[in-house]
């Protein structure tokens, strides 16, 4: 009866955190936090890790043929814009993701997305989980444009504008 | 005058006609909502509504519901343009006529440059995860597989929370994948959702079946979790073909122990119009025999896999995915070696040690007899006696086409499979089955008001002939070569129809289904399904799902090779047996931890078991009591740091089921618990996997039914009524060298535990009768196997 007892009181610990994790992604409302690891396993990277400015963010994958033709161009947009921090999120085998990114010298950060990365796109605006996807947030880290598809200069231009209005 | 111009005329006058015929009469407003692929709005929408005649534009956009109006409208043929980021445009022509409003809905697809997220285990409770055909509950990737070290469908999907595959023959190495510890032939397979297997394919057939070439294993549980597979007792397994995206030539060698070996080749070259793709394998691995009787506990084989992929981006405005596969196995249990010729000329003598092992007979040639306490006349049937020898070969081809038509999706769907098994089972029979299945099927899908709706017909065909001489002495057809005796055909037409909506802003997501198949000899079946998937916020999603299915008793000789000695197999009193589950998921994710906890309720009725009359004939009858499996499972990942993450599993199953049915169905025993442990590290250019399992006590006397047919060392002591418990350990370890090549090791079984070493296969009936399917444990020890990959 202990043993039964001991494992009820730890499920219910466990649902309070579980609800204590909704309540906190709820109690902020508009404003993204995430937490995820760069490709190479070497550190946690936090979105509070770059207060006070605008942040780009760009999901994709290696099979994704509109990811891999973007590429390039958000590499060159991340030199154009110094004042955003751009991170890229890869969805797909993290080893063939690294490899990609160092076959495209990708200067911005890419993480690993999570082990289920469905939860984390409807967060930022892509309920129908498809790719690419781009989000940028302001200062705030407050979602302010987002696309779903190639980016151009136009979309990056106005979304930088809007970053950086706010 | 230019025929621009002349357009242009035609325009003038056909507006100046209607304007002189109604000039102040504007038809009713145009109006209507944009969704996406999965019936929710997008908003933003650029719309642009045209009419060539009289040269109106006009240009708007959707409204923060996908909403739209375009009033005021002159009555004329409009063009209606609707485009959205990440999704192809969209077309509609639009008679506007006096007097009636007009009322659209435009569904835009995604770009093709777009693609979905795959994401792995919460597949259950993704959002659109239910308005699929397959409303699948988890989901292992390519790269899942290759993390792990996988080769084959048996190897991807062992030791997972309510899902494991389970050996059912240690002579022969029949497996089975098990879904909520149900028996293995309630796991329905298909192809790119096509099913074209049976449980004549899937008795030797599971290991055949390479990851080489896959994109990813969908896995639903559940009955009837699958449009096209209401047979689907415990659930669907389906394989889903890669798709090539850019071209790409792969190889793959490795070695191992017991003289394992594995070539894989993967090549794609993708073109404007599509794109193709090859592969191919070969794999060898020799017979084991852990314990030094000289009797196989792990089968050897020789197998080779190819395969070709067509992809055509638009044949007459379908898509088009086409697969074909040949497939040729041969595997030797019993007696050591691949020397088949040898074998099955060895019919005298002993090469075998009865004594080895624990509990082995007093003596090497004869084992005890428990009703006299003494030892049977001394074995003489020669290495043939023991064998199992069976070739296989099988042909199989899938396609599945796609064409949308407005805001209506076609869907086509057609597959083929020819299946040849030659087999020897020693003492029992020579055996010979050629079995042909096929399977059509279209469907419509389309928005009806806010519901996705799809309605399907489709079309099954299986059939089995086959020869067989009886090996046993005392039957009357000993040596006589018969025609068909467990042969059967069956067709079974159809329809089927699936409602798909979403409400409360996109939180509650509702699938229903309701399946009508009418069967040539069982008549009409029925099978309901519904799942309910309730989003509580973006991290916490909860699921319910209830469903039945219905499998049609085909083919049982699987089950007992003896069969083929009998007299007649009796099937007139046989039925389909029927499930009725129930199941709840409750999944929490985030960006370092997810957590994946179920429980689930399944009830089998009308249970297929096989029972040898007193006139000798097999008859084939439905169990009088249900067989339940109530079970629960919780699964979670947590990222411990940057590079390490920890996967717990624990799994509790109760089991409701009557002995002697279980016997007769010939059910293998089932842990009451396992619990799994895995620590993945991935840094830089290493990957390194371990993973283990603690699999739970088996009440071995329950479900062989010792109380009816007791079981029997070779000392004449009897076996053990509850199994021991026991840990097996498996790590992989990769390393990407360049960006073309990586290296890999694995040791399966690290700590060795064998069943063969504490309680072997073997075992006699109370009067001396010799039998191999004692089986509750690994029939493989400790294996190393390493390998190198080069990808292009």
């Amino acid at each position: 009866m202990p043993i039964l007892t001991g494992t009820i009181r730890r499920l219910a610990c466990s649902a309070i955190f579980i609800c204590a994790g909704c309540t906190a992604v709820a109690a902020t409302p508009g404003r993204m936090e995430l937490q995820l690891a760069t490709l190479d396993g070497s550190a946690f990277v936090r979105l509070s890790d770059f207060p006070g400015k605008a942040v780009l963010i760009n999901i994709w994958d290696t099979e994704c043929p509109a990811c891999v033709m973007e590429t390039p161009f958000l590499n060159a947009q991340s030199r154009i814009y110094p004042q955003v921090q751009f991170l890229g999120i890869a969805t797909g085998d993290r080893v063939t993701s690294i490899s990609f990114s160092r076959q495209f010298h990708v200067s911005y950060p890419q993480l690993q997305a999570p082990h289920d990365p469905s939860g984390l796109l409807r967060r930022l605006g892509d309920p129908r989980l498809g790719l690419p996807f781009t989000v940028m947030l302001d200062a705030g880290h407050r979602v302010c444009a987002t696309r779903l598809g190639a980016v151009d200069a136009n979309w990056m231009a106005d979304a930088v504008r809007k970053g950086s209005s706010r | 005058m230019s025929i621009f111009d002349f357009k242009g005329m035609i325009c003038f006058i056909g507006a100046g006609s209607l304007v002189a015929a109604a000039p102040a009469i504007p038809s009713g407003p145009v109006s209507g909502q944009v969704v996406d692929d999965q019936g929710k709005p997008v908003t933003g929408a650029i719309l642009v509504l045209e009419c060539q005649a009289s040269g109106f534009h006009k240009r708007l956009k959707s409204d923060g519901r996908g909403g739209f109006t375009f009033g005021g409208l002159p009555a004329n043929d409009y063009r209606l343009t609707v485009r959205a980021p990440g999704f192809s445009t969209a077309y509609r022509d639009l008679p506007v006529r006096s007097g009636q409003p007009l009322e659209v809905s435009i569904a835009l697809e995604l770009a093709s440059a777009t693609v979905m997220v795959e994401s792995n285990p919460r597949a259950a409770t993704e959002p659109g995860a239910l308005r699929q055909d397959v409303v699948k509950t988890e989901s292992i990737p390519a790269e899942e597989m290759q993390k792990t070290g996988a080769t084959s469908l048996t190897e991807a999907l062992t030791h997972r929370p309510g899902v494991d595959v389970q050996v059912e023959c240690s002579v022969c190495n029949l497996r089975s994948i098990t879904l909520d510890n149900l028996p293995g032939r309630y796991t329905t397979l298909t192809l790119d959702g096509i099913p074209i297997f049976s449980p004549v394919s899937n008795a030797y057939g599971l290991d055949l079946l390479g990851v080489n070439g896959l994109e990813r294993i969908d896995i639903a549980r559940g009955a009837g979790t699958s449009l096209a597979t209401p047979e689907s007792l415990a659930g669907t397994v389906n394989l889903v073909s890669r798709t090539p995206t850019t071209d790409s030539l792969e190889g793959d060698v490795s070695r191992g122990d017991f003289n394992y070996q594995r070539e894989t080749v993967y090549g794609a070259k993708v073109f404007d119009w599509g794109a193709i793709s090859a592969n191919g394998t070969h794999q060898r691995h020799d017979s084991v025999d852990g314990i030094g009787d000289g009797i196989s506990q792990f089968t050897g084989y020789d197998r080779y896999m190819g395969g070709l992929g067509l992809f055509l981006n638009d044949l007459g405005g379908f898509k088009v995915k086409a697969r074909f596969d040949r497939i040729q196995d041969k595997r030797m249990g019993g007696p050591l070696g691949d020397d088949y010729d040898g074998v099955l000329a060895s019919t005298t003598g002993n090469p075998f040690n009865f004594s080895a092992g624990p509990n082995g007979s007093p003596s090497p040639n004869s084992w005890i007899n428990p009703s006299t306490g003494t030892l049977v006349a001394p074995y003489d049937q020669g290495a043939a006696g023991l064998a199992e020898i069976i070739f296989t070969s099988r042909d199989q081809f899938v396609s599945t086409a796609e064409r949308q038509f407005g805001d209506t999706r076609l869907h086509l769907g057609l597959g083929y499979a020819q299946h040849e098994q030659s087999s020897w089972y020693g003492g029992d029979s020579d055996y010979w089955d050629h079995q042909r299945q096929g399977y059509l099927d279209a469907n419509l899908q389309s928005l009806m008001g806010g519901a996705l709706i799809t309605l399907g017909a489709s079309f099954k065909y299986e059939g089995l002939h086959s020869d067989s001489i009886s090996e046993t002495p005392g039957s009357p057809y000993f040596g006589i070569l018969r025609h068909d005796v467990d042969a059967y055909l069956y067709r079974t037409p159809g329809v089927y129809l699936q409602g798909y909506e979403v409400f409360f802003d996109d939180r509650l997501e509702v699938s229903a289904s309701l399946r009508e198949d009418h069967n040539n000899v069982f008549g009409s079946i029925t099978t309901p399904r519904l799942d309910v998937l309730w989003h509580h916020s973006s991290t916490l999603s909860s699921r319910v799902a209830l469903g039945t299915g219905y499998r049609l008793p085909s083919s049982f000789f699987e089950q007992d090779h003896g069969l083929l000695s009998a007299y007649a197999v009796d099937r007139s009193q046989a039925k389909p047996e029927r499930s009725k589950n129930i199941s709840y998921a409750l999944t929490y994710a985030e960006d370092r931890m997810a957590v994946t906890g179920s429980l689930n309720h399944t009830q089998i009725n009308d249970m297929a078991t096989f029972v040898d009359n007193v006139a000798g004939d097999f008859l084939l009858l439905p169990a009088l009591h249900p067989f339940i499996v109530t079970s629960a499972d919780v699964n979670g990942t947590y990222k411990v740091t940057p590079s390490d993450a920890v996967t717990l599993g624990l799994e509790a199953y109760h089991y409701t089921f009557d002995s002697q049915d279980a016997n007769n169905a010939v059910l293998f025993s089932r842990p009451n618990y396992r619990v799994s442990l895995s620590y993945d590290h991935e840094a830089g250019p290493w990957d390194f996997n371990v993973r283990s399992t603690f699999t739970g006590p088996q009440n071995l006397a329950k479900w062989y039914d010792y109380a009816d047919n007791p079981q029997y060392n070779l000392n004449g002591t009897p076996k053990i009524n509850t199994s021991p418990t026991f840990l097996v350990v498996d790590l992989h370890t990769s390393y990407q060298f360049t960006r073309y090549a990586s290296g890999y090791f694995g040791v399966t079984n690290l700590f060795d535990y064998q069943q063969a070493k504490h309680d072997t296969f073997l075992y006699s009936g109370p009067y001396g009768n010799l039998n191999v399917t004692h089986i509750w444990g690994p029939n493989i020890g400790r294996q190393f196997v390493a390998g190198a990959k080069l990808s292009f």
